[in-house]
């Protein structure tokens, strides 16, 4: 612990909150309708962090504010220092449903982000060869989405974020539409990505497992209003295998526990440290 | 990377139906889909010839088929061909060029929905056949008229199709599209119009095919040129042979149409066939 209060901070969300304009026939006050209350949470360089809630907590909407997609009714989210006020190519998103444009190739996909991004066209062929090598894609360049199986799919959005080098990679539940076999696959895949290239991830999920699984540091919201309850260290060495995280002796005792905060924020203790 | 070696192409419907094309070649595609073409003419041949059918209102296909040639040969089919084309086309260019940019209009301001809508409606459900009479009255007999014509019955498959492609914009594209950066008019360029195209091409599909039917009711009624004015003038000289040439070679330019359009179609929408 004493060793990550040294890191740099990367991202930082400071005290946020959002809310909603609430529609009188919703039954809101004057307020409107608090989603978010009071976050306060750093992201450390390097970090793999993994958010996990009960559906309907916000953290989506946790994640649409680090994104720059929407803005904060009160505090801030600061990156490197600067305040994020709009989406930028520094912070990429992998959504659950690819979000892939069916009307271009999958180089079309990527390079597609790369132009967007500022990218000259000449530097872009040899940046998409890259990533698609990176995630074991490179015969599939030529393809349209509807072609490829949505584990693929999800590679070419991973592949597609990371061309980008961005200095943090949101994803938003990235793995919850695939099977599981498809899902351990991939989760075994971005974290060897991740160790790597030495990136920041911000992982929004709601599956305890896969939180477990993959990340350092998991923080537990909780719901109505969406607020961090509480967030886990995890003991796991960074570069253990799935199988070996989850016969860990620890890891059962932390799933009871995080189960439990999920199921009833305001009644349990801190059991592990 | 032993999961991503196990999870391979999604075999789509498509691929598949490709194979079966490849492996039959094009012959056999040309002669498996004019099959039934080849079958009607028989029965028409037959039942002319037979007498099941009075030759006289309905005469066999090779008498109507050499008539269609003898039309094209001297040049008077060619010309009222011409001469439809010469309302058909102007008047879908038009529609397409009020259409799409109404359409997206519509779509992009509430209020402005809101008050021109029920206008909408109400025109889009008035027949142009019904309207023929008032564009005569106000635009005369002449070719201002009749492409006005085809220029109403083409509008509305043209409006509701891009308002139509429009709302069927997936919220995701945009959001993805935003969180790389893009905004206001790059974004609609780059993810909202390509992604409204399917449905625009089927609203022009549909328009070419309403512009033709409207195009041939206002010919047979006020013309003296044009595929239905020869339809109509045959039928009054009782020179039937002659008017179902006119029928076949409008069927024909039909057909051509679409085909056509279809081929135009399937060039920008590779990606939804390939």
């Amino acid at each position: 612990m004493t060793s990550q209060a040294t890191r740099p901070i990367r991202l930082g969300f400071e005290h946020l909150s959002k809310s909603y304009p609430s529609s009188r026939r919703a039954g809101g006050n004057a307020a409107g309708h608090l989603v978010l209350k009071d976050i306060h949470l750093d992201v450390f360089e390097g970090e793999f962090l993994v958010i996990v809630g009960p559906s309907g907590c916000g953290k989506s909407t946790l994640l649409d504010l680090a994104a720059g997609l929407s803005l904060p009714t009160d505090g801030r989210i600061v990156l490197d220092g600067r305040a994020v006020t709009k989406p930028g190519p520094e912070r990429s998103v992998v959504f659950q449903n690819y979000a892939l444009f069916p009307w271009k190739t999958v180089f079309d996909n990527i390079a597609f982000a790369l132009s967007a991004a500022g990218v000259p066209r000449r530097a872009q062929l040899e940046r998409v060869r890259r990533v698609l090598a990176l995630v074991g894609l490179e015969d599939a360049a030529d393809r349209y989405p509807h072609q490829l199986s949505g584990g693929m799919k999800q590679r070419v959005a991973i592949a597609r974020s990371l061309s980008l080098e961005p200095e943090v990679l949101l994803m938003d539940e990235p793995f919850g539409a695939l099977d599981a076999q498809t899902r351990e696959g991939l989760q075994a895949e971005l974290r060897r990505l991740w160790r790597r290239h030495n990136m920041t991830i911000i992982f929004i999920t709601h599956d305890i497992d896969e939180a477990l699984s993959l990340g350092q540091r998991v923080a537990i919201m909780g719901r109505a209003p969406g607020r961090i309850v509480d967030v886990v260290q995890l003991p796991f060495q960074p570069d253990a295998a799935v199988d070996e995280i989850r016969t860990h002796p620890e890891y059962g005792e932390l799933r009871r526990y995080i189960r439990a905060v999920l199921s009833q924020p305001d009644a349990v203790t801190r059991a592990v440290a | 990377m032993s999961a991503s070696v196990t999870d391979g192409y999604a075999r789509t419907p498509s691929s598949r139906s490709l194979r079966i094309r490849l492996r039959l070649g094009v012959p056999a595609r040309v002669a498996s889909r004019s099959a039934a073409l080849l079958a009607l003419v028989c029965v028409w041949e037959l039942l002319s010839r037979t007498g099941a059918v009075n030759p006289l209102f309905l005469p066999p296909f090779s008498v109507v088929i050499a008539d269609v040639y003898h039309g094209f040969a001297t040049g008077y089919l060619v010309q009222h061909v011409v001469a439809s084309l010469g309302r058909a086309v102007p008047g879908l260019f038009f529609a397409l060029l009020v259409g799409v940019p109404l359409g997206l209009a519509l779509e992009a301001s509430r209020s402005l929905n809101t008050f021109i809508g029920p206008v909408v409606e109400v025109l889009r459900n008035t027949s142009a056949l019904a309207l023929l009479p008032v564009f005569t009255l106000m635009l005369g007999i002449g070719e201002t008229s009749k492409i006005a014509m085809v220029f109403y019955a083409a509008l509305w498959p043209i409006l509701l199709g891009t308002m139509n492609g429009l709302r069927g914009v997936d919220p995701l594209w945009i959001k993805a599209g935003r969180s790389m950066g893009l905004s206001g008019g790059k974004l609609f360029v780059k993810i909202v119009i390509p992604a409204s195209l399917p449905s625009i091409f089927t609203g022009i599909r549909l328009a070419a095919a309403a512009g033709l039917l409207v195009l041939v009711a206002a010919e047979m009624v006020g013309s003296r040129a044009g595929l239905g004015y020869v339809i109509n003038a045959a039928q009054l000289d009782f020179d039937l042979p002659g008017m179902y040439a006119a029928i076949l070679v409008l069927s024909v330019v039909g057909y051509v149409t679409n085909a056509a359009l279809v081929l135009v179609e399937t060039h920008f929408l590779r990606w939804k066939t390939s």
